[in-house]
């Protein structure tokens, strides 16, 4: 085995594939679904968006779900082994990044070969016939952004119980609202219009780059905060 | 002296919330010896362990291996295996997939051995691991405590759910592999009596505190066993602080927490009193007890 590897690039591998592994079947039951309401529905307008569109969703919430569990399930596990939690921290960035990027692929891979089949005009929040190349960075991103808000609420509780929930729910709550804003604004609750009256309609690119990276950043500082000496559960 | 690779634990405390784990602890482990670490239920002994294996930090004081703090220090968390009662309600994955994944984490790991024990407990590799047997879930967790070779390795109390034969077998194969290969072993009992023989040196800790450490040979002979008639042992005994004593018609045994000297034990011999060692769950007891009592003054 890679006993030689260094511990945070042998997580960020193992987690990757343990991930993508339990995403194969919300994948596969997703494109079943996406098919069978394409080629079977009566309304022939459903799914009329495409594949990517139609999975960006699913995906959103499976990164969050895994997240949530990333810190119960994952840091004791791999402290346990005895990998240090700043190892974990790493690895487990890198592989939610890699998830994120290879989720695009196979939903990228997947849309084409329904170009192929049945030509149509992809149409994502971010226009009709944007290039390929930018949905999938700025989907990717968007993927990516909910598995932080899930990581950062499985951090808070495992760190502080059922208060840290109260902040940590609410930090993910804000980076969710913030990255809608700055991307697809197809989020509307309440506070979202409010927040939606004071930001211009249109974000020039580079302020929506670097405002999502400067969240991320700002984001992953919280959870390593929370994790960085946490006492693990036995 | 202190050794390259010996386990210092200075000063530590050890608080949650306001109570007191452990307190103003300070130990030192030679490298590999066997310890048996002894302390009743609350004494403090997880805690200790725990902190090793750096699950927590401690609130004051450091825990130190080759003169480094061994909290988040990569290199020294990969040199301690603690393995404790573990339960794996939610993992489904087999118990050949689950070895393989300590496997890649644990550097001195052996598979040939790995295949030995799992022949010695009986371990089946196609089950998953949430539907073992508690005496199934021990042997894999003490298999991965073996298998794993670390320079440090800690057994808390994982032996609980095993059977008497399993023990055994576990026991033999921690002489066996531990003559093989030497690391410093940490078995944390309530089975005294019956792991006494393992132990290289002793550690009693009683709430949350060091009560002692010594090489087993020499606590053993802190107390001794007078057995005879009963008036002689009765005499013989007077002025020692006895811990406990069984009479069993004309004959009586008496354990007494005291150091003969070699005048005392010819005089036993010639009264016809018969000097025989202390065991070491006695010792512990009364060891563990007197605190009690101090603590009630």
């Amino acid at each position: 085995m890679n006993k030689n590897k260094r511990n945070d690039v042998k997580v960020a591998y193992d987690m990757t594939i343990v991930q993508l592994g339990w995403a194969a079947w919300l994948i596969a039951i997703t494109l079943m679904i996406f098919i069978g309401i394409r080629y079977f529905s009566a309304d022939k307008n459903l799914g009329i968006e495409g594949f990517i569109n139609f999975i960006e969703n699913p995906y959103k919430i499976f990164m969050l779900v895994v997240g949530i569990l990333s810190v119960p399930s994952f840091l004791s596990y791999y402290v346990k082994l005895g990998v240090t939690r700043k190892h974990y921290f790493i690895g487990t960035a890198l592989s939610s990044a890699a998830l994120s990027v290879i989720f695009m692929v196979i939903a990228l891979i997947i849309g084409g070969i329904e170009q192929l089949i049945a030509p149509s005009d992809v149409q994502t929040f971010l226009g009709v016939k944007s290039s390929w190349l930018f949905i999938f960075i700025v989907f990717s991103l968007n993927i990516f952004i909910y598995y932080i808000a899930g990581w950062m609420i499985g951090a808070g509780y495992y760190r502080l119980g059922g208060w840290g929930l109260l902040f940590t729910i609410n930090g993910a709550l804000a980076l969710i609202f913030l990255m809608d804003l700055l991307w697809s604004r197809e989020l509307n609750t309440p506070l979202h219009s409010l927040l939606s009256n004071y930001t211009p309609e249109n974000l020039s690119l580079v302020i929506s780059f670097g405002a999502s990276f400067a969240l991320i950043a700002f984001s992953l500082w919280i959870i390593r905060a929370l994790t960085k000496r946490v006492r693990i559960k036995m | 002296m202190i050794m390259k690779k010996d386990v210092v634990f200075k000063h530590v405390t050890m608080r949650y919330g306001h109570f007191k784990a452990l307190e103003d602890l300070s130990l030192q482990l030679a490298q590999g010896k066997i310890y048996g670490l002894i302390g009743r239920n609350g004494a403090g002994k997880t805690t200790l362990l725990s902190l090793l294996a750096s699950f927590l930090e401690p609130t004051e004081g450091t825990i130190e291996v080759n003169g480094k703090t061994v909290f988040e220090n990569a290199d020294l968390m990969q040199q301690v295996t603690f393995v404790y009662e573990k339960e794996y309600k939610e993992d489904t994955e087999k118990v050949k997939a689950h070895l393989e994944a300590v496997e890649a984490y644990k550097p001195n790991y052996d598979p040939d051995y790995a295949l030995e024990l799992i022949k010695a407990f009986n371990l089946p590799l196609t089950k998953p691991v949430n539907e073992l047997s508690k005496g199934m879930m021990s042997a894999l967790n003490v298999t991965i405590g073996l298998v794993s070779r670390s320079p440090i390795t800690i057994f808390d109390e994982a032996y609980s759910g095993m059977d008497a034969p399993t023990r055994e077998i576990f026991y033999q194969k921690i002489v066996e592999d531990h003559a093989l290969h030497p690391r410093t072993i940490i078995l944390s009992t309530h089975l005294v009596s019956e792991m006494d023989y393992l132990f290289d040196e002793v550690v009693i800790v009683h709430k949350g505190k060091l009560i002692l450490k010594e090489p087993i040979d020499v606590l053993l002979e802190m107390g001794a066993a007078v057995t005879g008639a009963v008036e002689e042992v009765d005499h013989f005994v007077q002025n020692m602080k006895k811990i406990n004593s069984q009479r069993l018609g004309g004959t009586k045994s008496v354990m007494v927490m005291e150091t003969l000297s070699e005048q005392q034990r010819i005089q036993a011999r010639q009264t016809g009193l018969e000097i025989g060692p202390v065991s070491l769950q006695d010792l512990f007891i009364h060891l563990t007890k007197e605190g009690d009592q101090d603590e009630q003054k």
